[in-house]
């Protein structure tokens, strides 16, 4: 379908863009594209104005700090991340990041643009949270940040509200993760996916697709049963929809979500 | 001399009596195997043309002061249209035209299916005439939609008469066997998803209407449209010079078509009506679903003793009912068979030709079946096949003008003893296995084609017929049998196509007839060329034609002399050489068909039912394979399409409303390159001997046919689960797998 007319803006700094997304009500901020472009298409938004940051290289790229943590740009895309060394301190990113969808995808789509449109398929709100991720968001108030598991408010929704921009994602070091996702076909969207995390006490198990936002299980521990179990507690309510049955749904979640955390076990051994 | 005769024409198992001039067709065949050019892998001639866009689709083109249509479709599967404002559309900025239901045939105010077009407005842009559209503020009494095909035959609201199918005696046969099985099989309703959605410009010079459209059917889109407007056949011209995909969809002209032609007429002006990805969703045709219910007895040596099936297909709302159960009745040798096919009436969009319309359905079902007789048999899968090889065609007993299938069979084996081998492979939750299908079709093609070639004092040949280029390569193997039988290099001859101004009849690009019907032809004119070359060159050097040869751009004598061709043509200054040439008639009393197997490997993930094709053998006996690249070529697509048939493609209708759910492509899922596994080709090669002056049979169907059986028997090896419903979901999988798990529980628990 034909886009909409829409004007085009193009800041030189991350202050201007926040400006010109606090002064227009229906402004919004055009990162990667690979999902605002296409909900325009199906008038699912109409914005009055895009704000391209494509040109914010202060936006752009990842520090590895003295202790491990990573600063991740928000505009930085997904191919960066999978070619950058200093990513590699936590590997589990760059290789969720090599599973989005195809090259072009990946070539053009961003950290930010990923947790901030927050579409529940997205592979990245349910591995941030597991991380424990920092989200920092920039207002014409200045700055704030937020926790990862308090960022994702619902379908298309994060507390990076109107007239405000995420700037940085915020990973603290560890290696102890695990993703499993089962997607339609090779390289489609997600139908369930899991990411998991043991660095730093009990298991954090993050179930993706089966809500409008991320859904954090807490198992008592990283055996089998007790994930299985957790997240049959959890008493998930997914989606039923042309792509999978809710009850599969539920199912998937429970076997994925053994997955990741055995593989976030490998790999903390 | 032309002769009249009364000849079967088929056209995807659709056989009709028809009266056909045929030129003799005196050429002997060339020998079996590759040839200086023809047999030899060849890059597509219009490769770079395609990959840089410099090739225009109907979709590129762009007339002086064209308009834009866009169709109010209807937005139920059936209702009465109570008040429609299309005053409201024509006072709306840009629009130049409005049609509604009283102006044109395709347009109604019953719609009886969703999508039926209702209404069409001309404008400046597309975005206008989407605009003025919703100011027609239709209001509807939504009418109670027939949805379910089993309720439509018990009300026998059918699209054709029931076909029935009965020789031997089939209850003798079921008597006669050792074993029995019987089965439900069930296939979904597909899209065919061409890159190029169904479009048409349409533009009045005078009294002729020039209509650029995306279609495999040039001539079958000028008789329509040109009927349809009273016009003489030649009042309509129909260009369609490169497009975008049809796969059994684009064979008639389409709502679209005589929209834009209408909308044409009444501005004055060039329109285009182009579907939107989600119209080419709903409207422009599909593959229907079915309901098989099968049966197959056998003595325990395997020998076929009784085959039976009912079939209903779900063909919408109009339409024909394809060959179900033409696999059934010819596939194997069997001398009891019973057969009934109904065809249902529902308020559901029309079904189109789909890639081997019916055999793929019906292939699926029986080779399936047939599996599962092996398996209680004890009866390995492949020689279950070979003990069940038919040597003439079982409807009516003909021969067949050739048949290699014991030969794809052989080739298979290779690929088969892989079996041992991939279930070892079998780790943690993914297990491995192996599964195989036989393919039959037709493939033949028939006259009337056409083609015409001058060469001109260069020495260049053109080749000029008013055929289309469905996208399997037409004009690369069209130059190559022109090059072959002149004898000149591939590069000096071009294909001129697409146009019906512009060159002879040619047939339709469909039923795997392209180069088995225009092939022949194009031979024809280059030898009436090459003909007419050798008695020039005779009489200029005083040599006796038949010493006199062409061979590498030359005229070559027997004693040894040679002249470029050049020599001899450019004698003619602007005069030049034209040759004709004409499909001759298939051979009477004889059965055409394609034949081949299939071998796939699976890994089946027993946790999720997720299910990855790993690698797919195909081995298919077509006659001469004229380009081996564009052979492999169809090969890969047929395989790639079957695997989204079988695993993830499935259009969704509301139960309810018969309202299509799954319009967009992320909602229908077609692979992508990602999911492609290692595809293995190889093509028995050996001409038909009684097929034309060429030997070819089409491929672009044949490799679609038995891949989906092929994947589903793999599972069952892999896992033991009987997967009987298309696609392969991954929760209907997880169902099956407990199901056989159960089965093995009780079988385990029950006294020895």
């Amino acid at each position: 379908m034909l886009l909409r007319e829409v004007e085009y803006a193009r800041p030189a700094s991350v202050g201007d863009a926040v400006r010109l997304l606090a002064e227009r009500d229906g402004a919004r901020a055009l990162a990667g594209g690979q999902t605002l472009v296409n909900v325009m298409k199906a008038r699912a938004a109409s914005p009055d104005v895009v704000v391209d940051l494509n040109g914010l290289e202060e936006l752009k790229g990842i520090e590895l700090g003295p202790d491990g943590t990573l600063e991740i740009g928000a505009m930085t895309t997904y191919t960066e991340i999978v070619e950058s060394a200093e990513a590699r301190a936590r590997p589990i990113l760059g290789e969720v990041c090599a599973q989005i969808a195809d090259v072009q995808v990946r070539n053009r789509g961003t950290i930010g643009g990923n947790v901030c449109s927050n579409d529940p398929t997205n592979h990245l709100p349910p591995l941030v949270v597991a991380l424990g991720g920092t989200m920092t968001i920039r207002g014409t108030g200045g700055e704030r940040t937020v926790p990862a598991e308090e960022f994702f408010l619902g379908v298309y929704m994060t507390a990076a509200g109107p007239g405000e921009l995420l700037t940085t994602v915020t990973i603290p070091a560890g290696k102890a993760d695990g993703f499993a996702s089962l997607p339609i076909g090779r390289d489609g969207t997600c139908i369930v996916n899991v990411a998991a995390s043991l660095d730093g006490g009990a298991p954090r198990v993050v179930v993706g697709c089966v809500d409008a936002v991320p859904v954090l299980v807490r198992p008592e521990s990283a055996e089998d049963d007790a994930v299985r179990g957790a997240v049959r507690a959890a008493g998930l309510q997914p989606p039923d929809d042309v792509h999978a049955p809710a009850e599969y749904r539920r199912h998937l979640a429970e076997v994925l979500a053994v997955r990741a955390v055995r593989a976030a076990k490998e790999r903390a051994s | 001399m032309a002769r009249l005769i009364r000849t079967e024409k088929e056209v995807e198992g659709r056989f009709t009596e028809q009266w056909i001039v045929v030129e003799e067709d005196a050429l002997d065949q060339w020998p079996a195997g590759p040839r200086t050019v023809v047999g030899q892998p060849t890059r597509r001639v219009d490769g770079v043309e395609r990959a840089t866009g410099a090739a225009v689709y109907t979709a590129d083109v762009q007339l002086p002061g064209m308009l834009h249509a866009a169709v109010l479709r209807s937005p139920h599967a059936r209702a009465r249209l109570v008040r429609l404002d299309l005053d409201a559309v024509r006072a709306a900025p840009g629009v130049r035209a409005v049609i509604g239901p009283d102006d044109l045939d395709v347009l109604t105010s019953e719609p009886c299916y969703e999508g039926h077009g209702v209404a069409a407005v001309a404008a400046d842009s597309f975005e206008a005439a989407r605009a003025a559209l919703e100011l027609a503020a239709p209001e509807w009494e939504v009418l109670e939609p027939l949805l379910d095909p089993e309720e439509a035959v018990r009300r026998e609201s059918l699209l054709a008469e029931p076909r029935r199918h009965d020789r031997g005696d089939f209850d003798r046969g079921l008597a006669a066997a050792d074993v029995v099985v019987q089965a439900e099989y069930r296939t979904q309703t597909l899209l065919h998803n061409p890159l190029e959605t169904h479009q048409s410009v349409c533009h009045w010079e005078g009294d002729t209407l020039v209509l650029y459209t995306s279609t495999q059917n040039i001539w079958g889109v000028r008789d329509e449209v040109a009927d349809a407007f009273g016009l003489p056949h030649d009042g309509v011209r129909v260009i369609c010079r490169f497009m975008g995909g049809g796969f059994g969809a684009k064979n008639d002209a389409g709502d679209y078509t005589l929209v834009a032609a209408e909308l044409a007429r009444r501005t004055g002006r060039p329109v285009r009506c182009a579907l939107t990805r989600r119209e080419e969703n709903v409207v422009s045709g599909n593959r229907n679903a079915t309901i098989q219910r099968l049966t197959a007895a056998a003595r325990s040596d395997g020998t076929l003793t009784a085959l039976g099936g009912e079939f209903v297909s779900a063909l919408g709302w109009d339409g024909w009912l394809g060959p179900t159960a033409g696999p059934m009745q010819m596939l194997y040798a069997c001398a009891n068979v019973r057969t009934v096919e109904y065809g249902a009436k529902l308020n559901l969009p029309p079904m189109a030709a789909f890639r081997a319309p019916g055999f793929v359905e019906g292939t699926f079902g029986l080779e399936c079946l047939l599996d599962e007789l092996a398996a209680r048999l004890e009866l390995d899968p492949l020689e279950l096949r070979r003990r069940n090889h038919a040597d003439s065609d079982g409807t009516d007993d003909r021969p067949y003008t050739s048949k290699n299938l014991m030969e794809c069979y052989r080739r298979a084996e290779t690929h088969w003893e892989r079996r041992h081998e991939v279930r070892a492979r079998s780790e943690g939750p993914w297990k491995r296995g192996v599964g195989m299908a036989s393919q039959i079709w037709y493939g033949g093609g028939g006259p009337p084609s056409y083609a015409w070639i001058r060469v001109g004092s260069d020495g260049r040949a053109v080749v000029v017929t008013a055929m289309q280029d469905i996208g399997t390569g037409t004009r690369t193997a069209m130059a190559q049998i022109a090059a072959e039988e002149l004898g000149v290099p591939l590069e000096h001859v071009r294909v001129e196509i697409g146009d019906s101004a512009r060159g002879p009849y040619s047939v339709i690009s469909g039923g795997s007839s392209t180069t088995p019907s225009m092939g022949p032809a194009v031979r024809s004119a280059a030898a009436d060329v090459k003909r007419q070359i050798l008695e020039i060159a005779a009489q200029r050097f005083h040599l006796e034609e038949r010493v006199l040869d062409l061979k590498g751009g030359n005229v070559v004598s027997a004693d040894g002399g040679s002249w470029s061709l050049e020599e001899v043509t450019g004698l003619l200054e602007d005069a030049q050489i034209l040759g004709k040439g004409a499909r001759g008639p298939n051979p009477t009393g004889m059965r055409v068909m394609t034949f081949g197997a299939q071998v796939a490997e699976v890994a089946v993930d027993v946790e999720t039912g997720e299910v990855r094709v790993e690698r797919v053998a195909a081995i298919h006996d077509v006659g001469r394979i004229v380009n081996p690249l564009g052979a492999s070529s169809q090969v890969e697509g047929g395989i790639i399409q079957a695997i989204g048939h079988a695993l993830s493609e499935e259009r969704l209708d509301d139960p309810a409303t018969g309202l299509v759910l799954t319009q967009t492509l992320d909602a229908y899922k077609v692979p992508t390159i990602a999911d492609v596994p290692e595809i293995v080709t190889e093509l028995v090669d050996v001409p038909d001997e009684h097929l034309t002056n060429l030997g070819s049979k089409g491929l672009g169907e044949p490799p679609i046919i038995p891949t989906a059986a092929a994947i589903a028997n793999a599972i069952r090896d892999a896992t033991g689960a009987d997967v009987r419903s298309l696609p392969i979901t991954r929760e209907e999988l997880l169902h099956a797998l407990e199901a056989a798990r159960e089965q093995e529980r009780r079988g385990a628990a029950a006294p020895a």
